[in-house]
């Protein structure tokens, strides 16, 4: 299961990355209105057919090509802040978690005043406040991602720092640094990435769901949310246009998901060997 | 080096712990000293304050009070102490399925302190000098790449002796080696230890619970009670002559491995060990005690030497009854 989704994402993540070239190759109009050929003589967008193959938008753009740049955009955002939030999460949650006693407890407030922030209501001030783009957008997603991060790495760090192999490292004279960077940092990847995996689907629900308020990436730029937006006016006579782009959102994030839980599935036996886990993965 | 030189010795060292405002005392005023190439065992029941003073020993706790000196020289605190120290004392720990990073494999382990302390051996040298730790204590020098994980209790419990080993210390403060282990493989690391000692000189401080293994590898033994030493001297005389009434108890508890031997239960402990947040005033073992006085109960005995001068108790009834 988890590797099927591991081949969804990397061919979700070639079509990103070719996005231009298809649609380039697909010659739709893909950001410029066509009225002349996306919507018929009364003014409907055209159903998926032959020339337009997931049929076309309320002003007659190709909703393929379109959802391919947005599986640009959308999965842009999504990597570079879940890579952002959980690098800030663990430096934070390593720092509480190593030193303690006033450190932790002004970071666990941070965190805790952070996770009861309503992120709409923020998000939308901001945006209200900054205007809207990529970078706000990014900002405030990486703003809202950290805490949980930085949640679970203290409490990981507050397990390992017990261990008497953090002990006899510190007898041997080892610095912090060395025990953060060869002992902890290691031994709580695994939860980290797996976590990292499923919040990427968490963040691109949420700038699906801030473009879908008009806070995100600006149109005619296409984003998956964004293009559920413009089109939720015309559901009752072109589902197309608001269908596909939903779809794409559920595989994707689907797709994190169940990778996230094939990797937390692997890594929670901690005694497991890892010449048979491999073994393992291969004969899966 | 001779016999008699000092190789770590802790004065008059309390460690005191503060939980919702109370304070614990782990530690109390105890006093020991390790001469080069002997074993001291310390012995006591669990919460006692073995481990603590175990952690004050190599450092990895500072005493309130006292002060623990390694070759005569007082341990520096602060944060780079281990800096100074690791090359002197070294600890084995008690769960060998903790005391080993999992991420990493047997040879990084041992490697690991040649890559703090870079200036002991040049880089081209030290994957030699692992697999000579290896084959010292017993283990095959081909299983490097292994993680911790394919080994057993016993061989992660070598692997954590090689660490230790690698900087070639003093003292060994091995905190209760064997007592996560099988009693085969007891036997098997209880040995090695003594070969290591007799081959390199180490001095140990041992802690266990376990009498009998006591007996095996310790020159001297120190009994812990409730954070302070109770009874101490050379093994053969505390085990045969037991002073102190603790002592006494715990040497009744061990089990006779004969049924034609009527247990003697005359002795037997009784009672719990008392919460070390409320201590009883005066001798501290007098709630359990099958000899006390009115007494024992107002007045701290001290330390003292009864009958031989290397054996110490601290009881005033026994030394008292005596010296009447």
């Amino acid at each position: 299961m988890s590797v099927a989704a591991l081949v969804t994402i990397a061919l979700l993540a070639l079509v990103a990355i070719f996005a231009p070239l298809l649609v380039d190759w697909l010659s739709l109009s893909a950001i410029d209105p066509d009225r002349e050929h996306g919507l018929n003589q009364y003014g409907v967008p055209v159903a998926p057919s032959a020339q337009f193959w997931l049929g076309t938008d309320f002003v007659g753009r190709d909703v393929l090509s379109r959802i391919l740049l947005g599986a640009r955009n959308t999965f842009f955002i999504a990597i570079v802040s879940a890579l952002a939030a959980i690098l800030i999460g663990t430096c934070i949650g390593v720092i509480a978690g190593l030193y303690g006693g006033i450190v932790d407890t002004i970071f666990a407030a941070i965190i805790d005043f952070v996770i009861a922030l309503p992120f709409l209501v923020v998000a939308m001030a901001v945006v209200v406040i900054h205007g809207a783009s990529v970078g706000v957008l990014m900002l405030t997603i990486i703003v809202f991602s950290w805490s949980t991060v930085a949640r679970m790495v203290r409490s990981l760090v507050l397990t390992i720092r017990e261990m008497d192999y953090i002990k006899a490292t510190k007898t041997l004279g080892a610095t912090d640094l060395r025990i953060v960077v060869r002992h902890i940092l290691p031994n709580i990847a695994g939860p980290v990435l797996t976590y990292g995996s499923l919040l990427i689907p968490q963040i691109i629900v949420m700038e699906a769901s801030l473009s879908f308020l008009g806070l995100g990436i600006q149109p005619p730029n296409p984003t998956w949310g964004g293009m559920i937006a413009e089109n939720q006016g015309n559901y009752a006579i072109a589902w197309w246009s608001i269908f596909f782009p939903g779809v794409a959102l559920l595989i994707s994030t689907l797709s994190f998901n169940l990778l996230g839980d094939g990797l937390r599935d692997a890594m929670t036996p901690g005694t497991r060997l890892r010449g048979r886990t491999r073994a393992e993965r291969r004969s899966r | 080096m001779s016999r008699n030189e000092i190789a770590l010795s802790a004065e008059a060292v309390s460690k005191r712990y503060r939980t919702r405002g109370k304070s614990l005392t782990a530690v109390d005023n105890v006093d020991l000293t390790l001469r080069s190439g002997e074993t001291l065992g310390i012995v006591g029941e669990s919460g006692c304050g073995k481990s603590t003073l175990a952690k004050m020993l190599v450092g990895l706790e500072s005493p309130d009070d006292g002060e623990v000196r390694i070759e005569g020289k007082t341990m520096a605190r602060g944060v780079r102490r281990f800096m100074a120290t690791s090359r002197k004392v070294q600890m084995v720990f008690q769960d060998p399925y903790t005391s080993l990073d999992p991420r990493l494999t047997a040879g990084q382990i041992v490697r690991e302190p040649f890559e703090i302390h870079r200036g002991v051996l040049p880089k081209a040298q030290r994957e030699k000098r692992v697999a000579e730790l290896f084959e010292r204590v017993g283990l095959s020098p081909d299983h490097r790449n292994r993680y911790p994980a394919e080994f057993s209790g016993g061989q992660r419990q070598r692997i954590g002796i090689a660490r230790a080993l690698a900087l070639q210390p003093k003292v060994i403060v091995c905190d209760e080696p064997v007592a996560a282990l099988d009693v085969s493989v007891q036997a098997q690391v209880i040995n090695l230890l003594a070969e290591l000692q007799r081959d390199l000189g180490i001095s140990y401080v041992f802690i266990a619970h376990d009498l009998s293994v006591m007996r095996q590898i310790a020159n001297r033994i120190a009994v812990m009670y409730l954070g302070s030493i109770v009874e101490s001297g050379p093994v053969d005389r505390v085990f045969d002559y037991p002073l102190h009434p603790y002592t006494q108890g715990l040497i009744d508890a061990v089990p006779v491995p004969d049924p034609e031997k009527a247990a003697d239960r005359s002795s037997t402990l009784l009672g719990d060990v008392p919460s070390p947040l409320r201590l009883p005033s005066g001798c501290r073992f007098h709630t359990r005690c099958p000899i006390a006085e009115p007494s024992c109960s107002e007045q701290i005995p001290q330390l003292v030497p009864h009958r031989h001068e290397e054996h110490l108790v601290a009881c005033e009834v026994v030394t008292g009854a005596t010296s009447n």
